[in-house]
């Protein structure tokens, strides 16, 4: 699928996720995402992968909506903690919408390379080049920023295992001993990052750079009709959305 | 000063060149003619400028100002004008296979200079497929620069300089940080495209052997000045300069001195390894 129209899609997602009020507009929205979790045919592991850092900011939100929201039928009540009947249904729709939504930001990561995304962001920056933004220059920084992360994490282990070779320790001792260890892998690396900078410029000059202007490109998204099934899905879910939201 | 249609595709008078914040010159009262279509070797130890050389030939760094100073590449004299022009007839691979890779992929990095060209999609596209083809990376089209080794990123390069279709292809020691396998692959490659494509190599090494072996002519460079110009034979035989700058000896003089102090005795113009090793088989049968 183009990865324009899932960025779209993910974006649009995070917003409507909040016209959702009542029970049943929530099982709308959750069986849309799980059929969109199943049509990934990826592992189940994958998105717990995904949820798992977050979990602790998962449960602690809901807690928080759980004890302090009043009203409805008071169940128990303690100090400031109170639990009533509307606190239990807040926690619970703050719940399902951080799950959904850290699910469906999954759903994209996970199927999309980041070099599409990059594209994908490129193009949604597009028209911001009326107010004068250099979103060419933003695509190719982008581009090769991604291009170099797999490059400097080489660069990284390489330096640390060359400091440890050398007696260098790096994980242990308190918090203040660590920082200070770090010192011998940071000051390399960044040096080696500017020479890379320097060098890759006048590679790029060599190469005819001349800035953005009459530039062609090579790589170009196509829209398939994957993605406007995949828009309509969308249209579909928000009226749904719409029409069975309580007001 | 008239340019003049010639032999030489690269023409270096009175070249002068001091980087900034450094008090002596790097490169002092440089002559150089480079004919079309030969593969010029420039040789010589760490800090002797050959880099610089070919850093001003395409415009990366203005030599210092002088007024019999010219810079003259394919008829074109090198000034603010032309400098655009001269980088689409000349191509450098760099050393580092790491830091000259600009694109995410493999494709996108050959493309990465008709992109700059303003070459159109279709046309981009066929092109990047003929290069790929030509140095024999069709099947990493799509692949990361993370998955490859130092050799294929080096044909990578290579790739992106055949997709502009330059005059001159210069290597910047690029075979410097590559395994013996490598750099014979990419410089067969490089001789290959040459060959058919009648272009002009530059080389920058370290390597005497590679001089001897691909080069018509040799440039040899101390302390921002050039020593020797001309075959490499003739240029290699004088080795008090080759020992005095602190190069390698060429292995068929190494093995004609050795011979020659183990009294066996190599008459003077034996001087290529066919020779010695015809001279050897005679000496053999005669004994």
């Amino acid at each position: 699928m183009d990865p324009r129209g899932k960025l779209l899609a993910t974006i649009f997602f995070v917003c409507i996720i909040f016209l959702a009020n009542n029970w049943l507009s929530y099982s709308i929205i959750c069986l849309f995402s799980l059929l969109a979790v199943w049509a990934t045919k990826l592992k189940p592991k994958v998105f717990w992968d995904g949820v798992k850092p977050l979990i602790g900011l998962i449960f602690f939100t809901s807690l928080l909506q759980l004890f302090f929201t009043s009203g409805g039928e008071v169940y128990w009540k303690w100090w400031i903690f109170t639990c009533s009947s509307y606190g239990i249904t807040n926690a619970v729709y703050i719940f399902i919408r951080f799950t959904l939504i850290i699910l469906i930001s999954t759903v994209m990561t996970v199927t999309t390379m980041p070099l599409e995304i990059a594209d994908a962001m490129e193009w949604i920056l597009t028209p911001l080049k009326i107010f004068k933004v250099p979103v060419d220059k933003i695509a190719l920084v982008m581009s090769i920023a991604l291009r170099f992360v797999p490059t400097l994490f080489d660069e990284t282990f390489k330096i640390m295992n060359a400091q440890r070779s050398r007696g260098a320790d790096f994980n242990n001792g308190g918090l203040i001993k660590r920082a200070k260890a770090i010192a011998p892998l940071l000051v390399p690396l960044f040096i080696n990052s500017l020479q890379t900078a320097v060098d890759l410029s006048t590679a790029m000059e060599a190469r005819g750079y001349r800035g953005s202007e009459g530039r062609t490109r090579y790589r170009v998204l196509n829209w398939s009709k994957y993605d406007l099934y995949n828009l309509g899905y969308f249209v579909i879910l928000t009226v749904l959305l719409l029409i069975f939201r309580t007001h | 000063m008239k340019v003049m249609a010639s032999n030489n595709i690269i023409s270096l008078k009175h070249v002068y060149f001091t980087y900034p914040n450094s008090k002596r010159p790097a490169l002092s009262d440089i002559n150089l003619d480079i004919k079309r279509g030969s593969w010029t070797s420039i040789i010589g130890h760490n800090g002797s400028g050959k880099s610089t050389i070919t850093r001003l030939i395409n415009g990366l760094l203005l030599p210092d100002e002088n007024q019999n100073t010219y810079i003259v590449v394919d008829n074109q004299e090198l000034s603010d004008d032309t400098v655009w022009n001269i980088r689409d007839k000349v191509g450098i691979v760099f050393q580092n296979p790491d830091n000259q890779f600009v694109g995410a992929t493999v494709a996108d990095d050959v493309a990465f200079g008709l992109e700059n060209r303003g070459i159109e999609h279709n046309e981009m596209k066929t092109r990047v497929v003929k290069a790929l083809e030509e140095v024999g990376m069709t099947e990493y089209a799509t692949a990361e620069p993370s998955n490859l080794s130092g050799g294929q990123k080096q044909r990578v390069a290579i790739a992106g300089i055949l997709a502009i279709r330059p005059k001159v292809i210069i290597l910047d020691e690029a075979t410097a940080m590559l395994d013996p396998n490598g750099r014979e692959s990419i410089l067969r490659l490089v001789k290959h495209m040459k060959e058919r494509d009648n272009l002009t190599v530059i080389s920058i090494t370290h390597d005497v052997n590679e001089s001897i072996e691909l080069a018509d002519n040799v440039v040899v460079v101390n302390d921002g000045k050039i020593l020797a110009t001309g075959d490499p034979i003739k240029v290699f035989e004088n080795q008090a300069m080759i020992n005095e700058i602190g190069l390698e000896e060429p292995f068929i003089f190494e093995l004609k001195n050795k011979l020659i102090k183990a009294g066996i005795n190599i008459p003077l113009e034996i001087d290529t390894e066919e020779k010695l090793v015809n001279y050897l088989c005679q000496l053999n049968s005669t004994m």
